[in-house]
């Protein structure tokens, strides 16, 4: 027990690990422009859907709040804030001084993960609690459902709050590969974006792969596909929950053992 | 190509012997003009100094191969694909958009800026050099990609206009270069410059789509990558727009990069 005094406990590293978040100006920026995006994208999707008298039940309310493009910008947001969370470290060396004073890097990780998950569903849970009223006002009149106290709303509301968590922990995985900051954020849009979409569109003819993506899996939890004749296939709801935990899972093991095997 | 431009200028006017050397012994009027030429430099040296700028950087030539080899092989696995495939080309637009920012924000955080602009302090010949340099890498850039379309498709689809396709690719793909030279002079940070770069050329277009309201199809219309759909007739990427509209889009994208970069640049200190 004589060491104890010496090493950081993980109380500590976590303290440690938020004023590092805290002290970017980006972290503020980013809860503003994910807030301002997907209240706005709310108000302007909602505003801009003509139901005629007796549709509604042709249309799902949830693609109005849970705009799958705009949740995208939200993850990307995330995933490249989780990126140069990382690759930030190495860029400005913060991460030698960071190993010296904690040489045992899972650690460091893993509570950095924390905060950042946590921090990242608070934000989800913002954006998601802001967005389904503002789609309702926007929408009132012409389709109902969208309250929070419907179970449809509230297990959308949960996917919603975790896909940035998810997100983040998966950029996280791309910032200690890439590990230069401008290509983790290219990386992160394209790992969440343009990838599943060149995956979906026909090219390569994988778009089993593109099911898989967090995305898509988010689209499955959530019932956030708009109904039509020919809806993209999606996975069912118990295997996009697994798939839903393994991504976040996955990517911070490989985080850590990247970090772990290089030289920092 | 004869003759080293530095040395034929050097003895041009003073008939043999470098200029530089003569100075302190004459101090008649011609040798000093002489000499202030030799010390300006012409914008016939601005574009070589921006050329060697961005290819001694070791990742530029293979980057670009890179996305090239990705865009051609995709364009090749494509069982479905007629023309153009929308969705592919959105890697040669951000490939370009990356080179055009990092020509000014690699300036930037490395500080070579200043010593730039301690030999140039006419900043704006300075952006038109790196614009050129940039837009014309580009350009080239983006006709081999759409050349290499081409090739794959001629084999499937004929009696396909193929000019203004290609035209409309290399004009693009400058477009985004030149969009990229903008953001980053504007933004001064290559991650968020990058993150700029992907929402603007790769985000909006699949946001707002010309199939929408009145409101987003107005927007999307406006977006270099439907323009360029417009032009190559690209599966779900068409503007719904006349041609001549699609060619002024990008004409305005290119023009308004620019004036934002010699605005930008020339208001701000560095």
């Amino acid at each position: 027990m004589t060491t104890s005094a010496d090493r950081a406990r993980f109380a500590d590293l976590l303290a440690a690990e938020w004023i590092k978040i805290r002290s970017l100006r980006s972290f503020y920026g980013l809860f503003a422009l994910g807030l301002t995006i997907a209240v706005a994208s709310a108000w302007f999707e909602g505003r801009h859907v003509r139901v005629a008298p007796g549709a509604a039940s042709f249309f799902n309310p949830l693609i109005y709040p849970f705009n799958d493009l705009t949740w995208t910008f939200l993850a990307v947001l995330a995933a490249s804030f989780g990126a140069l969370s990382v690759a930030g470290e190495y860029s400005s060396g913060l991460v030698r001084a960071t190993f010296t004073a904690v040489p045992s890097r899972h650690r460091v990780i893993a509570a950095r993960a924390l905060i950042l998950a946590a921090s990242m569903a608070i934000f989800g849970l913002v954006d998601a609690v802001a967005s389904v009223p503002t789609a309702g006002v926007a929408l009132s009149g012409q389709l109902t459902g969208l309250s929070l106290t419907n179970p449809g709303v509230q297990r959308a509301v949960l996917a919603s709050t975790l896909l940035l968590p998810v997100a983040a922990l998966v950029g996280m995985s791309i910032g200690a590969v890439v590990r230069h900051p401008a290509a983790a954020v290219t990386t992160a849009w394209a790992a969440l974006l343009f990838l599943p979409d060149i995956l979906a569109s026909g090219t390569l003819n994988l778009a089993t792969l593109a099911e898989g993506a967090p995305l898509s899996v988010w689209t499955a939890i959530a019932d956030t596909q708009a109904h039509s004749q020919h809806p993209a296939p999606l996975l069912s709801t118990p295997v996009a929950w697994i798939l839903y935990a393994a991504w976040p899972l996955a990517t911070l093991a490989a985080t850590i053992v990247v970090v772990g095997r290089r030289d920092a | 190509m004869t003759a080293d431009p530095v040395a034929r200028r050097d003895t041009d006017a003073a008939g043999e012997g470098p200029a530089l050397s003569r100075a302190p012994s004459t101090a008649t009027a011609p040798i000093q003009r002489q000499v202030f030429t030799r010390g300006r430099a012409r914008f016939g040296d601005l574009l070589p100094a921006e050329w060697i700028k961005l290819w001694s950087l070791r990742s530029t030539a293979p980057a670009l191969i890179g996305v090239v080899a990705l865009s051609l092989y995709l364009a090749h696995a494509d069982p479905v694909r007629a023309t153009f495939d929308g969705t592919v080309w959105l890697l040669p637009m951000l490939g370009a958009g990356a080179l055009g920012a990092q020509s000014i924000v690699g300036e930037h955080a490395s500080g070579l800026i200043r010593t730039t602009l301690v030999a140039v302090p006419d900043r704006g010949r300075v952006v038109l050099a790196k614009a050129a340099v940039v837009a014309a890498v580009a350009a080239v850039f983006g006709l081999v990609i759409a050349c290499g379309d081409l090739a794959v498709v001629s084999s499937r689809a004929t009696g396909f206009a193929a000019v203004p396709s290609l035209a409309a690719s290399a004009v693009l793909t400058l477009a985004c270069a030149l969009v990229g030279l903008a953001l980053g002079t504007l933004i001064r940070n290559l991650a968020a410059t990058s993150f700029g770069i992907c929402v603007v050329l790769g985000f909006l277009p699949l946001f707002l789509k010309p199939d929408q309201n009145r409101w987003a199809t107005d927007v999307a219309n406006a977006l270099p990558y439907y323009a360029w759909g417009r032009l190559t007739g690209a599966g779900h990427a068409s503007a719904t727009t006349t041609a001549s509209v699609a060619w002024g889009t990008l004409a305005a994208w290119m023009a308004a990069s620019i004036v934002l970069t010699l605005t930008t640049l020339n208001r701000r200190d560095v």
